[in-house]
């Protein structure tokens, strides 16, 4: 389990490096400086969901 | 004041690079997203359709072939019936259904006559004819066991008994058969009865236990996937079968017209007159279960959403990422281009950026300017007789000593060979003298020789200027010890520095 988090963390971490936000930034921080990728992730949830649920 | 760009980016200047998006990438993601849609809607649509024309057709299918096995199992409950009356009629004996089991029944003895059975043995269909109201019809009514003709519309009914529905050919009124679901078994059996009828002193009932799922999908031979599209299975299929019987009856080609799905036979079928009744009896029975089909399309469209949508992510975010890294190289470029290479600080397009910008804040604030003007004596001579790798060494000491004396709002620029320049942020006269002092100290210290002139701008004088000033100041300077050993000046002004 604790692979698994740091794993993902290592992996967050490189995505806002490669975006060129600070390691420091927090979601709500990622929703601001990217509205575009906050927007896509909603529809690809509700996608899912419908997806998912029929 | 200005300074030269920062290669390592602060917290806020990243956030200020990452943040809002680039034309490109709001393109980018629109395109995606419309692509994304428009593919899920057609996605939607082309698979709607087929879905159900493919369901229409399969319950049409369905809806035909028990029309036909209800209309079997009424003309063999007539021919059934007419045997016991009359004796089997010549040719015109119609088999019966082989998933019917067909027999006249004597109530009062329960005895069977004239049985036909496939399947099921003579105490097996004597056990299920003593559980239903075979005696009196009005026992079902108490039971709550409705026939399917009672369900029947005023204008059916009416077709049925104003029409030659009346009398089938066998004498069996269609109106007087009654239908009901067999306890202990599925529901696609179904008990087709019909009398009491007194013959030669005996009430007689003729009966059809009839298993209606032999017409159903297994038989039909369709995808047994898509008994899920209709509510609880094949079995229970129902439909709606829009079919005007009075029309039927009075114009029997408009069946034709209506149903061409109907089998060939349905059409000879007792003059058609049957067909509108075994209708009547499976409209309740079938119907589109049209939320199943709509989900399978809309989880098909929702896949093709997904989809799109993950691509449109990852163009974006890998076109993000380009963007970003290009902006980082042009930063560092644009810092580079701006840097001395030797020594590391700014260089002479620095310098004259930095010069016409502070001329245009100095008009706001008009607060004053030290220029500063160092020129090392005898530069050329170090690099004739030690070459040029001690004179870039000695530059780049030079650089480090002058830089090691400003403040972090002042701006220290190689503009020429072996020529810095300063730019010094509102100084005092003292106070640009005792930085002149210094430069030249830390200079000797470190075995330079320099020139070093110095001016403080005027109130009606550009900084270009008073850089013409300083520059004027340090050539005093230099041609008063042309030799080897430059020297304070009196002048505050003008400086020569061992």
């Amino acid at each position: 389990m604790t692979k698994w988090l740091a794993a993902i963390q290592q992996t967050m971490s490189r995505f806002k490096r490669s975006m060129g936000l600070p390691d420091s930034i927090g979601i709500l921080g990622l929703i601001r400086m990217c509205p575009i990728l906050a927007f896509v992730s909603l529809l690809l949830l509700v996608a899912v969901g419908v997806m998912v649920l029929g | 004041m200005t300074r030269l760009p920062d290669r390592d980016l602060s917290l806020e200047g990243r956030m200020s690079q990452a943040s809002g998006c680039s034309r490109l990438c709001l393109i980018l993601a629109a395109i995606g997203l419309s692509m994304t849609t428009a593919a899920s809607l057609y996605t939607y649509r082309i698979l709607h359709e087929p879905l159900e024309s493919v369901g229409a057709s399969v319950v049409s299918h369905l809806a035909s072939a028990k029309c036909t096995a209800i209309a079997r199992t009424l003309t063999a409950l007539s021919v059934t019936r007419s045997d016991v009356l009359h004796g089997e009629p010549e040719g015109e004996r119609t088999d019966p259904d082989p998933n019917a089991i067909i027999g006249v029944v004597t109530p009062g003895r329960w005895a069977l006559e004239d049985f036909h059975s496939t399947s099921l043995t003579a105490d097996q269909t004597l056990a299920i004819l003593k559980g239903l109201p075979v005696q009196n019809p009005d026992d079902g009514e108490r039971r709550a066991v409705q026939t399917q003709l009672r369900r029947a519309t005023r204008e059916l009914s009416a077709d049925l008994h104003q029409h030659r529905c009346n009398q089938l050919g066998y004498g069996l009124n269609p109106s007087a058969v009654r239908v009901y679901p067999i306890p202990g078994r599925p529901s696609n059996w179904l008990a087709f009865l019909y009398g009491p009828l007194t013959i030669r002193g005996q009430e007689k009932t003729a009966f059809a236990l009839v298993d209606l799922s032999s017409s159903s999908l297994e038989i039909s031979g369709h995808d047994q996937n898509l008994e899920e599209l209709f509510p609880s299975g094949g079995v229970q299929i129902t439909t709606a079968v829009k079919l005007s019987p009075a029309s039927v009856l009075t114009n029997p080609s408009s069946l034709h017209q209506d149903r061409p799905d109907l089998d060939e036979e349905d059409h000879k079928l007792l003059g058609l007159r049957i067909v509108p009744f075994a209708n009547q009896l499976v409209s309740s029975e079938f119907s589109i279960n049209h939320a199943a089909l709509d989900r399978i399309s809309r989880r098909a469209a929702a896949l093709v959403f997904v989809m799109g949508l993950l691509a449109t992510t990852a163009v974006v975010l890998i076109s993000r990422s380009s963007e970003v890294r290009l902006r980082r190289l042009n930063q560092a470029l644009l810092g580079e281009s701006r840097t001395d290479s030797l020594t590391r600080i700014a260089n002479r397009r620095a310098w004259d950026e930095a010069l016409a910008l502070e001329q245009s804040r100095r008009q706001r604030h008009d607060r004053p300017y030290g220029l500063v003007v160092v020129d090392l004596n005898g530069f050329k001579q170090i690099n004739d007789q030690q070459g040029h790798l001690i004179g870039d060494q000695v530059l780049q000491s030079a650089a480090s000593q002058l830089a090691s004396q400003l403040r972090s709002s002042d701006l220290l620029a190689r503009v020429g060979g072996d020529e810095f320049a300063l730019l010094v942020f509102n100084p005092t006269a003292q106070g640009l003298e005792d930085l002149v002092e210094r430069l030249g100290r830390t200079l000797k210290r470190a075995g330079i020789e320099a020139s070093i002139g110095s001016s403080l701008s005027e109130a009606n004088a550009s900084l270009d200027q008073a850089w013409a000033q300083a520059d004027q100041a340090m050539y005093r300077v230099k041609s008063g010890a042309p030799g080897s050993s430059p020297r304070l000046s009196p002048d505050p002004s003008t400086t020569q520095l061992p």
